[in-house]
């Protein structure tokens, strides 16, 4: 075990000899014995604080990081365990864990501080949220008193088990593969044909597949038929990140920013849909980039090359410090970007009101629209209790609308974010947009 | 940890500068309580000899004497430390609280402890050495042992101090001159006088409800739709305000030109009727009801206004220089009655008029000595409520002595000095190394139990030591050859010190 050892004394019971000068003073002024003997009671104190042995601790250390590979805002459990491998009891250990600076303690707590027998171990268990970057854990502050804590000894041992928590917007943790099909793109059209959705039956024609002829109609009444499904189209989708200072807010020191949590949506969005066969196109509002208006642009692909494309682009927003010259005619000149026919799907916080009057436009215009927001907004002041309710406004103003409106709230998965968006939308057939060019 | 009721102490004490851990604290406050219910209550209270009146009737040798001194001196410094508590508050209802309950308690601490000290010594050094404690560690409890917090208390206090002051003076000054008009009406018995009086009284009546109306909400109150009935009953009454106000005004300015120019004589020749009718003016029964409409609407509006302040957003300074003139004013017409109805109790006037005038003035000399003490670093900065406990306990050991308690408690008491300190330092230590959040009761419960045992051990020790004392030695003979041996074993420490801090550096 490599570690760094440092020893020192204590300056506890200096008090102790004034209190017993006194006594003994007094007593011999007073003459009384009692008080002369209770001159002792300090001493006893004193000489238990100064006698006792520096400590020889051989500890073990072991951290688990759960999960190490996260994306931003994901609760990640960190559990280190201190074990006394020595053969004396330790009478006043206090460990410390070295939590990364730029994470903070969602839950629980990394100190402790308790006693330890040999072969005892003890468990500091907190909860840190994630945020982009990899964090490397150093190794623990750990700190043993001696039974009267004159000798104090504090060791940064080794430890075995995790030492990172690696944070990215590709992270495959929480899976998404259930829900990825089901965000954006899932074009459904009122015409049957070839898909996995049951829409109707129509009598057999010549040509038909053979594993699309209802047998169970055939088997009842000796005719055939075939199977219509909802007919899926490839869509063109354009994802607009809003990186603008605004929306780069955090609840709270040592959590990912708002457009980080955009950012990692945007990232799962473009993997599921370019793996639904759709097209897809970037758009990141509010950072000087070389598109037009300092848009970042990426026009509508498909492949792997443009998916290593839009990370690169999300990256960069989550980066992003600068700001953008004219954030109304980045808004403005998107529109004139976005082919025809394509969907539209902002990630913002909704911090203000442009984004929700870019949506507003969309619709005007025609375009199908899809919001997500993640919520950064702690309701715990009134100041934070309004802002919550002009965000929930704003939501309602893209609702109303036509658009889906996704609220990603602090603290739940995106994928559950998402699981109760659409049983939502199950719940509320009518309201939920359909087609290319949906509408409004 | 919420023992009973509100918590006292601000969120920072949680902090890493707050208290000690709960559960250290805890033990320390045990161990103060139960030493200082033994110590008082226990048979060989029985055997004391009181010589004085005083004593007797505080400390009771039987289990009531709980509820006697003990319990009074455990009241007060409860009251004491909730008081301090409360007056580093920001809200009005805090401050005026706080001063109720910390400047009375104190000033009967102060006074009945310096009495104590003057009349039987060795019980003072006794008392006020458990009281010091108690306020110490009350205080600990709510995170107010600094000079920080101690200063805006001690401002607060000297402000009441010179409110209670001033509304004294002021309502001798009023009763003086309600004595001087009832005398010199009285006494006259002229009807111009008597009328330039009653004027004089409509007047002051007047101006005294035109402020009270200006405080009292009452267009507030008003339902919406009769707004503006009342808002034009409002305006009727200013106006009729402003003609009693220049009426009355004028009519006194008349009387006294017709009385220069002797024309009221002659006026009463002819209407007989009006000198009687003049002195009945001046008659209580209409001074009472002229006085009361004014005073009560005053009142009205007072609270009005206290209501108003105490409903408004916080502002610190304001409510820091407010509360304690209100709390003079309570406390002028609630506590010095109070105190004054305590007189049948055989305590000589002089003496309660000492505790009443230079009790505050006591207790912010013994406040400025803590404050000053912690800026000369005399106590430790962040220790001080511990500190002070302990030392608290050092004086109430040598009390001990002083007193004739048996040796066992005299050493017993010095052994929870000693652990007060080691358990509450043990505690900020664990506080300022690990905050308040996680779970370390097994740790302080350890150490606790590691130095209890201790105690227990010395005090077994020092008792046998005391029995060997008393039955081989003579007292003289015990006492000096003990004092060597304190002394040998000191000069002996320092040297152990010195060794063993030297081998722990290296």
């Amino acid at each position: 075990m490599t570690e760094a050892v440092t020893t020192q004394g204590s300056t506890r019971w200096h008090g102790a000899v004034a209190a017993a000068i006194l006594f003994a003073a007094v007593g011999v002024v007073a003459r009384s014995g009692a008080l002369l003997l209770a001159a002792i009671v300090p001493l006893a104190y004193l000489a238990y604080g100064l006698a006792s042995d520096p400590v020889e601790a051989t500890l073990t250390v072991t951290r688990h990081v759960d999960p190490d590979l996260a994306p931003p805002g994901t609760p990640v459990h960190v559990t280190l365990t201190v074990t006394n491998d020595g053969e004396r009891g330790l009478s006043d250990v206090r460990v410390v864990d070295a939590v990364p600076e730029d994470l903070a303690v969602m839950r629980g707590s990394p100190r402790v501080g308790t006693t330890l027998e040999p072969g005892e171990s003890t468990t500091v268990e907190y909860v840190v949220v994630a945020r982009r970057g990899v964090h490397d854990f150093a190794p623990p502050h750990v700190r043993v008193r001696s039974l009267g804590g004159a000798s104090v000894t504090t060791r940064r041992p080794t430890v075995s088990g995790g030492a990172e928590l690696v944070c990215r917007l590709d992270a495959e943790a929480p899976p998404l593969d259930d829900q990825g099909s089901q965000f954006v793109g899932q074009l459904t059209t009122s015409d049957p044909g070839e898909g996995l959705t049951f829409h109707s039956t129509r009598e057999y024609r010549r040509g038909d597949d053979a594993n699309r002829i209802d047998w169970r109609t055939y088997a009842k009444r000796g005719e055939l038929a075939t199977v219509n499904y909802e007919r899926r189209l490839a869509a063109t989708v354009v994802l607009v990140v809003d990186a603008r200072r605004v929306s780069r807010a955090v609840p709270g020191p040592g959590r990912p920013t708002a457009v980080e949590l955009s950012a990692y949506a945007a990232t799962h969005a473009v993997r599921d849909l370019l793996q639904a066969g759709h097209e897809v196109g970037v758009a990141v509002v509010g950072t000087d980039g070389d598109g037009p208006a300092g848009l970042h642009w990426l026009p509508p692909a498909g492949g792997e090359d443009q998916r290593a494309r839009a990370f690169d682009a999300f990256e960069m927003a989550a980066d992003a410090t600068a700001g953008a010259p004219d954030i109304d005619r980045q808004f403005a000149e998107l529109l004139g970007l976005v082919p025809p026919g394509a969907q539209l799907a902002m990630f913002s916080p909704m911090l203000d009101d442009r984004p929700a009057t870019a949506v507003e436009t969309w619709r005007s215009q025609g375009f199908p629209g899809v919001v997500l927001s993640p919520d950064v907004i702690t309701d715990n002041t009134v100041g934070g209790q309004f802002e919550a309710l002009q965000r929930h406004t704003r939501l309602a103003r893209c609702q109303a609308t036509g658009a889906r409106v996704m609220d990603w709230r602090r603290g739940t998965p995106l994928p559950l974010a998402l699981e109760y968006t659409f049983a939502a939308d199950k719940r509320l057939p009518g309201q939920r947009q359909s087609g290319v060019g949906g509408s409004p | 940890m919420a023992l009973f009721g509100p918590r006292l102490d601000r969120p920072t004490a949680l902090g890493d500068e707050g208290r000690p851990r709960a559960t250290s604290l805890t033990v320390a406050s045990l161990l103060v309580f139960v030493t200082l219910i033994v110590a008082t209550t226990c048979p060989w209270a029985y055997s004391l000899q009181f010589g004085g009146s005083l004593v007797p009737t505080l400390i009771v040798p039987a289990c009531a004497s709980l509820g006697q001194f003990a319990l009074g001196l455990m009241t007060l410094t409860g009251l004491v430390t909730a008081g301090l508590a409360l007056l580093n508050r920001e809200r009005f209802a805090s401050l005026f609280i706080g001063q109720i309950i910390f400047m009375p308690p104190g000033t009967a601490l102060v006074g009945g402890l310096g009495a104590l000290l003057f009349l039987r010594p060795a019980y003072g050094v006794f008392f006020t050495g458990f009281a010091l404690a108690l306020v110490a560690l009350g205080s600990t409890w709510t995170d107010t042992t600094s000079a920080e917090s101690v200063r805006p208390a001690l401002f607060q206090e000297a402000l009441t101090y010179v409110a209670i002051l001033l509304w004294v003076v002021l309502g001798a000054l009023v009763y003086l001159a309600v004595l001087l008009v009832r005398g010199t009406v009285a006494s006259s018995g002229q009807p111009t006088f008597s009328l330039a009086m009653f004027l004089a009284f409509v007047f002051t009546s007047a101006a005294l409800s035109r402020i009270g109306l200006r405080w009292l909400p009452i267009r507030q109150l008003a339902p919406r739709n009769r707004r503006a009935t009342v808002d034009w009953a409002l305006r009727k009454v200013r106006r009729l305000n402003t003609v009693v106000l220049l009426a009355s005004l004028a009519g006194i300015g008349v009387t006294v030109a017709l009385t220069l120019v002797g024309l009221l004589p002659i006026l009463y020749r002819l209407v007989p009727v009006l000198p009687t009718v003049f002195g009945l003016l001046v008659s209580e029964p209409v001074v009472v009801a002229v006085f009361g409409v004014g005073l009560l609407t005053l009142f009205l509006g007072l609270i009005a206004l206290a209501l108003r302040r105490m409903t408004r957003p916080v502002e610190a300074t304001g409510n820091r220089l407010l509360a304690p003139f209100v709390a003079g004013l309570v406390l002028t017409l609630g506590m010095l009655p109070f105190t004054f109805s305590l007189l049948p109790i055989p305590l000589p006037i002089p003496v309660v008029l000492l505790v009443v005038l230079f009790g505050p003035i006591v207790l912010y000399l013994v406040g400025g000595t803590f404050v000053i003490a912690e800026y000369l670093s005399i106590l430790p900065a962040r220790a001080g409520g511990p500190a002070l406990a302990a030392g608290g306990l050092v004086v109430a050991t040598v009390g001990a002595a002083l007193i004739g308690l048996p040796g066992p408690v005299v050493v017993a008491t010095a052994v929870v000095a000693m652990l007060v300190w080691d358990v509450s330092a043990f505690g900020l230590g664990v506080t300022a190394e690990l905050g308040h959040i996680p779970e370390t009761r097994r740790l302080e419960l350890f150490h606790a139990v590691v130095g209890l045992g201790l105690g227990v051990a010395v005090v077994l020790v020092v008792g046998l030591l005391d029995l060997a004392r008393t039955a081989l030695a003579g007292d003289r003979a015990a006492v000096l050859a003990g004092a060597l041996a304190v002394l040998g074993v000191l000069v002996l420490l320092l040297g152990v010190r010195g060794y063993v801090g030297g081998e722990a550096v290296d």
